[in-house]
This record gives structure tokens, sequence and C-alpha cells, in this order.
């Protein structure tokens, strides 16, 4: 197996008496594209930052490219793009100073990509950054981040502020990256985004992982909407592992919601009465989340 | 409706700056109730009381503090207010200056304003409460500079002179806060507003002092004039104060008509387009320290060379001692005069060291604190990310600001000389000059090095570094005159310069200055490189 980009073990950081994150750990293998998940104050910032270098960590380990991230910081930024969730420029300087400068600070210079990007976000790049708004602001982060070629990127809340529009492209570049490869960590709590560009995820609550896998593997945990139709009535279903079950139609219409992995057995017992249509909805990351936020226990046994 | 958010918005604001209102108005009440209470002892009888206004009517003094008014006999009170008026009034300006600019300007460029706007409230209303609380300040710095100095019992004194001086005072603060209530009309940086209004206040000071020399009566067009002529304690003009306040007004009025015209976050300056690309030179932390610095160093080494050209070209009225002691001059014989008057001129030269050594310290300290407060703003975030060790970033703000100091004292001290070669038929010697600046370049890098020590280890108080230049200009400046103990006077790096040029420098002092320096810029770098950064 080859050795991943990004290895957290028991991370923790304290400030002062808060103690942000108390145990998180994942890891992240070349060509991953992770979904770090978790509502706002939950300590994915603070994760980043201590991968990054700006933060030392009070407790377990974390290393990039197998390298320490406090002491080699230097070393593992030339591979490393990062796109903060608030992104605060100099006002005096125009939104093109910024991507040029930013580029070299990582011996790297602007290129026809970097042309490309601006007029993909379609960005004025001669605007001072006194004028530009908050979705402009994060643009400039994300043309200097996507125009850098490297093996890790690292997205903290990057659309916040951006327009349906830009958002788009904001998707089509991270697939791009995911074609070419690269390895990248999203944070993020818009789950559709996520969704659509993740192959794992990374639950964090108040500072801990409680779930990492694949899309797949969360969806199991869940369960799937049901509605069914068929000839003879169902009024036995009460009797299996299904809950929130309706029925209408002189008992031969129901819906229902099963656990993902009681979903086989199910699905045997309907057909015995013989469907008529048969409608299944699996869960959006949004029920995960919910499943997981709302259940306090839940961390417990994660 | 009007009046009623207004009040509520100042009562807002009010509850946002108190602390910060405290603390100004305790130093400066603290430095005149203090000054006040010590003038007793120091001017108390006819003897000293004599001495000092020779002193004061000397030239030099006359340029420092302004000109002596009055006429004898002289008590403990005339002393007091012929030199603390002109001092007190420039502090007085500053703290309106932080204020008025804090609650324009500032907040709106914070975006705290749009928020306000949506509401139910009127283009004008914040700015009204800006005014209004400009106005309680004031009222409340009148009040109380009246309760220490009724307090402080000068021989002297009486409580009519001790209200003309308190509320001349707190007119004048008034008045330039609401001048600078217009000046932040312009632009639409909270930086570029204060720069500005500094500059007005530097310009009306240098203009008052070359008027006091050479014109006495044209004084009176200048802003701090007005504080000049009124005579406390004798005839007590309460003329100027009214002048004042209407002046005050007129400035109110006008902001007034002018945020009416304008958009939100705009300025009438309005920013043109600037590059599309970065031009080669910003590879850097230093180079962008550089772009970003440029200008207002430019304007501080600029304005620190007509400051010197300014106290330069009136040398040749301050070394005359056939003018200002022509009895003294006649006894002393020729050659005599002639070597004290360029000993007067030194001494005039020392005492302005202090004044530049400090200024230099300024635009020199604002570079090297941004290390944490464009972090803070999170500036700084998209950079640590990429390739550029920290250490670069401490290196870039340390070297960036010694050179900012050198560079704005060696420029003061130009302007200095070149009005000394214009005006003196014998100019002083050009090494005494560089005497001056070699002496005073150690404590302000020490001043920086000390700084840097709290950025690294204590970044939240960092502002504390400002009390060095602050403390040391007040200690330094007035210590002789308050005759504040020797000890007193060595809290800063800039007590233990020994009147350089007057005196030799002391070398082995020097050396242990930049010692310090160097230790405190070492430690101050690992601390820094090995800390949380300040992400919020």
């Amino acid at each position: 197996m080859t050795d991943p980009v990004v290895s957290i073990q028991h991370l923790q950081k304290r400030f002062g008496h808060t103690q942000a994150l108390s145990d998180v750990s994942f890891d992240l293998y070349p060509g991953e594209v992770f979904g770090f998940i978790g509502p706002n104050g939950a300590g994915k910032s603070t994760t980043i930052r201590i991968l990054l270098g700006m933060l030392r960590a009070s407790g377990g380990t974390a290393t990039v490219f197998k390298k320490n991230v406090w002491r080699d910081d230097v070393a593992i930024h030339k591979q490393v793009a990062y796109v903060p969730g608030d992104v605060f420029l100099w006002p005096n300087l125009t939104g093109g100073e910024i991507i040029d400068f930013l580029l070299r600070l990582n011996h790297q210079s602007h290129s026809a990509r970097t042309d490309d990007l601006i007029k993909q976000f379609n960005l004025d790049p001669r605007k001072k950054a006194r004028t530009y708004s908050k979705g402009n602001r994060q643009k400039v982060a994300l043309i200097a981040a996507f125009s850098l070629d490297v093996a890790l990127y690292i997205f903290d809340e990057p659309t916040s502020g951006l327009d349906p529009l830009n958002e788009e492209v904001f998707q089509q570049n991270l697939l791009h990256l995911k074609q070419q490869g690269k390895t990248v960590l999203l944070s993020s709590h818009i789950l559709s985004e996520v969704e659509r560009a993740c192959d794992h995820v990374g639950v964090i609550k108040a500072g801990r992982i409680i779930k990492t896998g694949t899309l797949a593997d969360l969806r199991q945990l869940t369960s799937t909407k049901v509605q069914v139709q068929t000839v003879q009535p169902l009024t036995d279903l009460a009797n299996q592992p299904v809950s929130n079950l309706k029925l209408s139609g002189h008992d031969t219409q129901a819906t229902f919601t099963v656990a993902t992995n009681h979903l086989g057995t199910v699905m045997d017992q309907l057909a015995n009465h013989q469907i008529v249509t048969l409608e299944s909805t699996p869960p959006t990351l949004e029920d995960l989340f919910l499943h997981y936020y709302d259940n306090p226990g839940d961390d417990q046994h994660a | 409706m009007h009046d009623r958010q207004t009040w509520r918005l100042t009562r807002f604001n009010l509850r946002h700056d108190w602390q910060l209102i405290i603390l100004w108005l305790l130093m400066i009440v603290g430095l005149t109730g203090a000054a006040a209470g010590k003038f007793n002892g120091l001017y108390g009888d006819s003897a000293s009381i004599t001495s000092i206004v020779k002193v004061l009517k000397m030239p030099a003094m006359t340029a420092i503090l302004g000109r002596f008014s009055g006429h004898s006999p002289f008590t403990t009170a005339d002393i007091f207010a012929n030199e603390m008026m002109v001092f007190l009034g420039l502090f007085v300006a500053m703290m309106m200056i932080f204020f008025a600019v804090r609650n324009s300007r500032q907040e709106e460029s914070n975006g705290e304003l749009e928020l306000i706007r949506s509401r139910s409230v009127s283009r004008v209303s914040p700015l009204l409460a800006a005014a209004l609380e400009l106005l309680i300040i004031a009222i409340t710095l009148g009040g109380l500079l009246f309760v220490s100095l009724q307090a402080s019992g000068m021989h002297g004194m009486t409580r009519q002179g001790n209200l003309l001086m308190s509320f001349s005072l707190a007119g004048f603060g008034w008045a330039f806060g609401t001048l600078v209530l217009v000046l932040a009309q312009f632009s639409e940086s909270p930086k570029t507003v204060t720069g500005l209004s500094y500059l007005v206040l530097g310009i009306s000071y240098l203009v008052r002092m070359l008027t006091d020399i050479k014109a006495p009566k044209l004084s009176l067009y200048t802003p701090l004039g007005w504080l000049e002529k009124l005579s406390p304690y004798h005839h007590n003009y309460f003329g100027p104060v009214w002048v004042t306040l209407g002046i005050g007004l007129i400035c109110l009025i006008l902001a007034v008509l002018l945020v009416g015209q304008r958009d939100l976050g705009a300025g009438f300056i309005n920013p043109h387009l600037g590059r599309a690309t970065a031009s080669p030179f910003l590879r850097g932390p230093f180079s962008l320290l550089w772009r970003l610095t440029k200008f207002s160093s430019a304007a501080w080494l600029i304005g620190l060379f007509i400051l010197g050209m300014a106290y330069g070209s009136i040398f040749n009225s301050i070394g005359n001692l056939f003018k200002s002691n022509p009895e003294l001059a006649k006894i002393m014989g020729h050659a005599a005069v002639s070597a004290a008057n360029q000993t007067l001129i030194l001494q005039f030269i020392a005492l302005l060291m202090i004044v530049f050594a400090t200024l230099a310290t300024i635009p020199a300290l604002q570079v090297l604190l941004r290390l944490n407060t464009d972090e803070a703003k999170g500036q700084l975030e998209l950079l640590h990310a990429t390739a550029t060790p920290r250490r670069r970033f401490y290196l870039s703000a340390v070297f960036m600001s010694l050179l900012i100091g050198t560079f704005v004292l060696v420029g003061a001290l130009l302007g200095l000389d070149t009005a000394n070669l214009m005006v003196l038929a014998h100019p002083i010697h050009q090494h005494d000059f560089i005497w001056a600046v070699i002496a005073y370049l150690p404590p302000i890098y020490t001043t920086l090095g000390l700084s840097a020590l709290l950025v690294g280890l204590l970044p939240r108080w960092q502002w504390i570094s400002w009390l060095i230049p602050a403390y040391g200009f007040i200690s330094l400046y007035l210590g002789r005159l308050l005759d504040l103990p020797t000890w007193a006077k060595r809290l800063t790096p800039y007590g233990w310069i020994n009147e350089v040029p007057v005196k030799e420098p002391q070398i082995a002092t020097l050396l242990v200055l930049l010692l310090i320096a160097g230790a405190a810029f070492l430690i101050g770098g690992l601390a820094y490189c090995h800390r949380d950064l300040i992400e919020n």
C-alpha cells in the first residue's frame, strides 16, 4: 500500500483552557479527494492550520508527505496550495499583484493557466483589493491556488461568498485536479459540494473525528427512504426492521425508511407481495450529517 | 427621529470607546495635574521665576514651547501656562485625531457602518454621533483639567485662568476633531485620513514656530497660535475660544454637507485601476513591506526633512546673544560670544534630537508591529501557507524597520544641516551632525529590539511598545523643565544619550544599547518562529 499524503493520529490542540481538538485522526492517500465535514467551530480550520504549521499541536502527530508539519513546514509548503475560508488582502494591492506574489512565494510564476483561471472566474485583476467583495477576494485565493502545480491542495470552506456560477467553476477545477490524480482536502459544510467531488469523508464534531470512510460506507449506517406499491396488502411490514411506516390505499401503498444494511431482507419480503412501483431514495450527505449531529450519543460508539 | 438615533449611536460608540477615552484622558490630565502640582516646588520663588523666564524667552524655547507672553511680575501659574499650552494642545489634538478617525472612516471601512446604515439611521446620524462623542470627550477633558488645576494650588492661579486654560484646550480639541471629520470624507482609507490630520497638525505647529520667531503677530492665524494668545491668569482673553468653537461648527457643517454628497464607503479621491500583474520586484516579504510602506515612509522622510529645515532656519535667531541678551554679550567680548552662540545652538540641537529620535521611531515601529497586526487582520494567512519560512517574515520586518528608522533620522538631520549651512555665517560643524546621528541610532534600535521581543513573546501586548517612545519623549523633552530625577529619564533607551552633540557620545553606552538590541531581536525572532500564529 502506498504511503498516505496526510496522516493525522490523535491530534490535540488546546488554546488556554479551551480544548479545540481532542482526538482527530485520519489518513489521506494519493489521488484521494477527502471531504472534511462538520459545523462551524468543530475544529476544521484548527486542524488545517496545524497541518500548515501555523499552529503547534498540543498532542498527537501529524505528517504531510511523511514530514513533520511543524518542523518541516517550508519543505511541505512547496508542494501545497491553500485557500482559507476568509480571505483578507492588502487593500492597496491589486488582485493581479497578489496572485503573482503568492505564486512567486511558492517559487512558481504567472502562467497561461493563471490567465485562463482569471478569465474563468471572471476577475478584474487591476482592481485594488479594497474594492473587492468577499467573493472576489475568495477568487483571488482560488486562482492563486489552482494555478499552482503542487501535490496537495487544501481548501477551507472555499466557496463561501461565491455566486453559483463561480461555484460551478470551482467544482470544474476541483474535478480537473481529481482527474490529474492530485490529492485534495476539502473542508466544507456545504454538503452538495462534498458529495459531488469527494470519495472519502471525515466527520468532525466538537474537536473529535466521529466517522471516516467512503461515502458508500457511511450510507450503510443510515436509512434509505422507500416508497412502494404492491398488489397484496403490506400489513405484515410492521414486523420488519423498518421505521416511519405509513400505509395507505387499502394497505397496498407504503412509505417507510429502512436501515441500509437491512435493505436486502426487506426487499425480499416486498418481492413476495408483487411490487407494482418502487422508489428508493438513498440518504444524502445532509441526512448523514443530521444523523451524526442529531444523535449526541453516537460519537461514543463511532 | 434623527436626533434620537444620533444619541443612540453615540451611546453605542461610547460603550465601545470608554476604556480608551479614560486612558487618553488619564494621560493628558495626569500629565497636566502632575506638572501643575510640581510647579510650586520648581518655580515657587521670584529668583527661580526670573531665571526660568529668561530661559523661556530664548528663541530656542520659543520655537519649541511657544512664545512667552505676559508681563512681570510673573507668577508660577504664568510659567505653567506659557510652558505647557502648545504642548498640551498637541496632545489633545492627537487624542481627537484618534477618536475622530475611529468613529468615522475606520468604522466605515470596517463595514460596521454598513450594518448601522441598513437600519433606520440617516446618512448624517453617524457623523453627528461622532461629533457628539468628540464633544463629550472635550467637555470631560475640560472639566477634569479644571478640577486638577484647581487642586494643584499653584501660586498666582485664578479660577478664571484655570477655566480658560482647561476649556480653551477642550475647545481646540473639539474643533480639531471636527476638522478631522471633514478630512475623513475625502479618502476611503483610515490610514490616509490619520496621515492627513497629522500633516495639518504638523504644518500648523511649524508655521506657529516660524511666526513666533520671525513675526509673532502672524501666529494668530494658526490654530495652535490661538492657544498662545489667551494670556491665562493675566488678561484672560476668551475671544479665541469662541473663534475656535465657531470654526469647529463650520467644519461640522462642512462635513455634514460632504457626507450627504458621497456613496457609503467611498471618498472624494477615487481609487484608480492598478497593475494587472505584479512588478518583477515583488518577490518576497521584504519587497511586499516595501510595496506597502513606500509612500508612508517617503512621507515621513520628507516630513522630517522639512521639520529639520524649519528648526534649522531659526538657528540664527537662537545663536544670537547680541539680540537676545545684549548686556551679557557686551561684557563677554566678540570671540566668547560667538563660542557661546555655538553652544546655544548645540544645546538646541541636543533637545531637537529627542524630538527627531522619538519621531523616527514611530514609522519604524509601525512596520515592525505589522508582523502581528497584519496577522490579526488575516492578511498573512495566505502567505504562511507558502514555501516562505517564518524567519524571513520576521527578518524582513526587522530590517525594514531598522532601515526606515535610520533613514528618517538621517533625513531630519539633513534638513537641519541644510538650513544650518544656509542661515549661519559660521555654520555648525558637520561632525556634530554625524555624531548626533550615531548617538541616537542605538536607542532607536534598542526600542525596536524591545518591541520585537514583545512581538515574539507577547503578541497581544505589543501595543506596550508605543509607551517607550511616548514616555521617552515626555520624560526628556519636559524632563528638564519638570526637574525629573535621572532614573526617571533613564527608563527608556533615549535617556541614556548624554546631550549629544553638546557633549561627546559615550561609545561604551552605545555599544551596550546595540548589544541589548541585538539580543532582543534574536530572542524575539526565536519566539516568533516557535509560537502559534495569532490567526483567529
